[in-house]
């Protein structure tokens, strides 16, 4: 330990500090020096090992040198504060790096929507298999052998009574037959028809059925539910309207139309109360009890509210449209 | 269904109602107007009929529809009066009333055939209908008017008696439409004593259709079984105006009215005369009875309605109250019971002026409300992995189920498929992923691509459905093994499954023979992950999948635990440079070294295996003490040895 060494110790520093060219470098400076493991504590740590006259001598000067070195460099980080920040071009327009992101289906959407707005009403989401008994699909729901319903509903066929649903309907059935009243569910599924294959129709399409039963529930709540439904997916704005229609099932039955953003109306569900003889085939007894149902088109839906034009664009799995707008 | 605003108006006043207006009362009540047309100065509205209402296959139909719309009066023409004449028409037998339950018929004489009145024309014309002559046109005025079709036949033609009854397999006729047809057996036909000369319902025989020839007409007017008319224009392949009618339940009291109108239409065009009486059979149709309650019409609408309401409505479709409840008219086969006349009184009241209300009442409380809503988790954590949904069609042609080297003999098929690309359906989702990777290769997108939905598979008996499970896939051209791996990772510890890899027995068409692994969870197996194989899409580079049983994988996950606990005392991380060659797989070496060490918190690769060394980074924790160096390089060499002993692994110099 010498004086000497600690006044080389103080010049090298304020050199050092004066060249700090930044905050940063000045922080590691003063950490090195005046930190835990610093420099100028590695000093103080020698003292104990001098004569009590020797300790007096350096530990003065050490403090001396401590004080100075924090005055140099307080001073130089007020410097380098005031110093205005040197101006860069800088361009805010480049385009930005996207972050890679999944992306759910439009079907996925809606069906998530749906269910959420009946959630509120507590509705349950109930599923059932694609290939279905013919007398599920069919004959529960009133649709015999020879209805002529069945001409409308061209359907494939795998066995006399195996077939791939031609609506979610049978769902229907299903919880109905295992489920006592009151009744609340959504359905979403996939359903198949046997059409012409073409720029608008695909061998299959996606629904979302609905079904309510219980003591008191009547038409008006069908169309109350239908209406707020559609609000909630497409705004308070949006009308919907309803017309008598014919389903063997629901007595009576009604289709829904909403106007598109052309305002042309589109049609987007059938519905109605079910017909009592179909709750008595799941064993409900149909003077106590009513319901209604409802079969939304999801696919038309989707395309509705994410302005999709062609169906086609949702089931090729082409990238380009299906990672959304991004 | 075609309607001249002319026809109707013969039938009911529509003043002052605009097209826009008829159009849209006429479709909310359940009568949907398609289409509004013109013909020159004509108005013809297009009508899209539901098959349980035939009766408004008719323009009178629609004209009582109308009537009760718009609360006008209804002016129906009167069926004539007519003496009861000499002589009897040629014998007809009915062998079977099922088959045929009514009818009227009729001769007429000396009748003159020649294109009809221009009245006549021109209102066919308006319907779509192509005129033909006198006869054959009043026939089908009457069937559009009345929605009762009938059949003339040149009677000159006809040998001795008539006779109906259900066609045999392999007898043939040849109709109007000249095309010879070889019958299944069951259909209805009319034979006279040499041939058949009617296929009863669908269309009449050639050899004894109305030519300009024709001098005496035989006029029947029949009802047929909806259900043979249906088999027979399925089975043959033939529609026509009347068997659309005749295979719905029509009015069955009308054969001889309309009988009468044709007479007097036929002797007014043709210049002929009735030759003999009008020989009729007819149905034994009552009007049925239906009690409704306003309590049941309330309930089931849910707004009170007057009484006197109610009899307004159905009083204007002519459903009458009587003694023993509301009387159901011949024409209104579809109304049977109570639920159908509210039916009637809502869509007349206009559902679009019902209150629509919310429900209210008990929620119900299901089982099924209490499970975590799977699908929905699983999607949304494919979704922040990076991963774009797609949803491909469950039908598939046998080219996609050979390009991923599976064997189309175990995909189920059906019976009769639109076309060959949509002939089986898939047993994999990884089928119908294919074809995505090459199209979005070849636009050159980066691809990580997810699809939740069904596969198929054979039950193996017809007692029981297909088995149908959900199969999550997960296909990347970015990603290496590890990183589709650290996905499936990701997913299966959100869902708290556990999981082990080992060689899969049976090899999977569409992997890579070696570089690919089974996915089990304890005793389950839940899939496979691997690359997929270089055949396949060899264009592409390399692709990586991994596919799960969705199914199986939710019966075995819980969401619980999602958060790290944190250790009470500080671990001591150590680093061990292993000799691993080709031989060892890391998971078996990570697998021993904490079975070996209690101690052991995590034992993972750092960074990858090279030249034949890993890395492993050990972290040591004890959860109620602070392990000391000394005591973890105890540890240390405890796992060096084991490693050495098992699996003959050596320590890096």
């Amino acid at each position: 330990m010498d004086i000497g060494k600690i006044s080389n110790l103080r010049n090298s520093v304020i050199a050092l500090v004066s060249d700090a060219g930044n905050l940063k470098e000045l922080e590691e400076l003063r950490v090195s020096y005046l930190g835990r493991k610093g420099k100028v504590n590695e000093l103080m740590q020698d003292l104990p090992g001098l004569s009590s006259e020797e300790k007096k001598k350096y530990g003065v000067a050490v403090n001396e040198v401590k004080g100075q070195i924090e005055m140099v460099i307080k001073e130089r980080r007020s410097e380098l504060e005031n110093k205005p920040i040197k101006s860069t071009f800088f361009d805010p327009t480049l385009p930005g790096v996207k972050p890679v992101t999944g992306e759910l289906h439009p079907v996925t959407k809606i069906f998530h929507e749906v269910e959420d707005i009946f959630k509120h009403f507590g509705f349950s989401v109930a599923t059932g298999p694609e290939i279905e008994w013919d007398e599920i699909n069919f004959q529960k729901l009133l649709l015999g052998v020879d209805h002529p319903s069945r001409d409308t509903q061209e359907t494939y066929y795998f066995n006399k009574n195996q077939l791939l649903r031609v609506h979610t309907s049978s769902v229907q059935i299903r919880y109905m037959e295992n489920h006592k009243v009151p009744i609340r569910i959504i359905s979403p599924g996939r359903v198949y028809r046997r059409d012409t294959i073409d720029a608008t129709h695909l061998p299959s399409f996606h629904q979302i059925e609905g079904l309510m039963v219980d003591e008191k529930t009547s038409l008006t709540d069908l169309l109350g539910m239908l209406e707020y439904t559609v609000k909630r997916l497409f705004g308070k704005k949006r009308k919907v309207r309803f017309y008598g229609h014919h389903f063997p099932y629901t007595e009576p039955s009604l289709e829904v139309e909403m106007q598109n953003e052309k305002g042309k109306w589109v049609e987007i569900l059938g519905c109605g109360m079910v017909s009592p003889q179909v709750l008595e085939n799941c064993g409900i007894d149909s003077k106590k009890y009513q319901g209604w149902a409802f079969g939304m088109g999801a696919d038309r839906l989707a395309m509705l509210k994410y302005g999709v034009s062609d169906i086609r664009s949702m089931f090729s799995g082409d990238l380009k449209f299906l990672k959304g707008k991004v | 269904m075609l309607a001249p605003k002319i026809w109707i108006e013969e039938f009911v006043d529509l003043t002052g109602i605009s097209n826009k207006k008829f159009s849209e009362e006429m479709t909310f009540a359940g009568n949907k107007v398609e289409s509004v047309r013109r013909q020159g100065k004509q108005t013809v509205y297009e009508f899209e009929i539901t098959s349980n209402r035939p009766d408004t296959l008719s323009v009178i139909g629609l004209a009582r529809e109308a009537a009760a719309i718009f609360g006008r009066k209804l002016k129906l023409p009167k069926s004539p009066q007519m003496t009861s004449g000499k002589g009897v028409p040629i014998g007809l037998k009915i062998t079977d009333s099922k088959l045929c339950p009514t009818y009227a018929a009729v001769e007429i004489d000396k009748t003159k055939i020649k294109p009809s009145s221009k009245k006549i024309q021109e209102r066919l014309k308006l319907a779509g209908i192509r005129a033909v002559n006198n006869v054959v046109d009043i026939t089908n005025y009457l069937l559009w008017e009345t929605g009762q079709p009938m059949h003339a036949f040149d009677a000159d033609r006809i040998c001795g008696k008539l006779t109906l009854r259900a066609a045999k397999k392999g007898e043939k006729i040849t109709p109007l439409d000249h095309l010879k047809r070889t019958l299944n057996g069951g259909e209805i036909i009319i034979e006279d004593e040499e041939k058949l000369v009617d296929l009863a319902g669908l269309m009449g025989g050639l050899n004894t259709e109305i030519t300009d020839k024709t001098q005496r007409v035989y006029l029947l007017v029949p009802i047929y079984d909806p259900v043979a008319i249906r088999r027979a224009s399925k089975f043959l392949r033939l529609r026509s105006d009347a068997s659309t009618r005749f295979e719905k339940k029509i009015d069955l009291t009308q054969t001889e009215p309309v009988l009468r109108r044709a007479v007097v239409m036929i002797e007014g065009e043709t210049g002929g005369a009735r030759s003999t009486k009008l020989v009729t059979m007819s149905s034994n149709w009552q009007s049925k009875k239906i009690k409704l309650t306003k309590a049941q019409v309330e309930k089931r609408i849910g707004i009170e309605v007057k009484q006197k309401l109610i009899d307004q409505y159905l009083n204007s479709l002519e459903i009458k109250l009587g003694a023993e409840g509301y009387q159901v008219p011949s024409w209104r086969r579809d109304l049977g019971n109570w639920v159908d006349l509210i039916e009637e009184i809502a869509r007349l009241y206009g559902y679009n002026k019902l209150p629509r209300t919310l429900p209210t009442g008990d929620v119900p409380v299901s089982q099924d409300a209490l499970k975590p809503n799977w699908q929905r988790i699983v999607r949304t954590q494919m979704l922040e992995l990076g991963y774009v949904e797609t949803y491909a069609s469950t039908m598939i042609g046998r080219d996609l189920i050979e390009k991923v080297r599976l064997d189309p003999a175990d995909h189920l098929k059906v019976l009769r498929p639109m076309s060959k690309d949509y002939e089986y359906m898939r047993q994999t989702v990884m089928e119908t992923m294919v074809p995505f990777l090459k199209l979005n290769w070849e636009n050159g997108h980066k691809i990580d691509l997810f699809e939740l939905g069904t596969v198929f598979f054979k039950s193996g008996s017809l007692k029981k459905l297909p088995i149908q499970p959900l199969e999550l896939v997960a296909v990347s051209s970015s990603k290496d093994y590890r990183e589709i791996k650290g996905s499936m990772e990701q997913l299966l510890s959100r869902l708290n499954v556990g999981f082990e890899l080992s060689r899969l027995k049976k090899e999977v068409g569409y992997l890579h023979p070696t570089r690919q692994a089974l996915v089990k969870s304890g005793r389950e197996v839940l899939g496979v992950i691997g690359q997929l194989h270089p055949h396949i899409l060899p264009k592409m580079g390399e692709i990586h999948l991994f596919s799960l049983n969705f199914d199986r994988l939710v019966g075995m996950s819980s969401l619980g635990q999602q958060y790290p606990t944190p250790a009470r005392y500080q671990s001591i991380n150590e680093d061990l440079s292993i000799n691993v060659g080709e031989k060892v797989m890391i998971g078996e070496i990570t697998k021993l070294v904490l079975k070996t060490s209690k101690l052991v918190r995590r034992a993972e690769l750092k960074g990858d295996v090279w030249r034949g060394v890993a890395t492993l980074a050990i972290e040591f924790n004890h959860p109620t003490r602070q392990l000391t160096q000394t005591r973890v390089n105890r540890e240390k060499r405890r796992i060096l040895s084991r490693l050495k002993k098992e699996l003959g692994i050596t320590i890096k110099e």
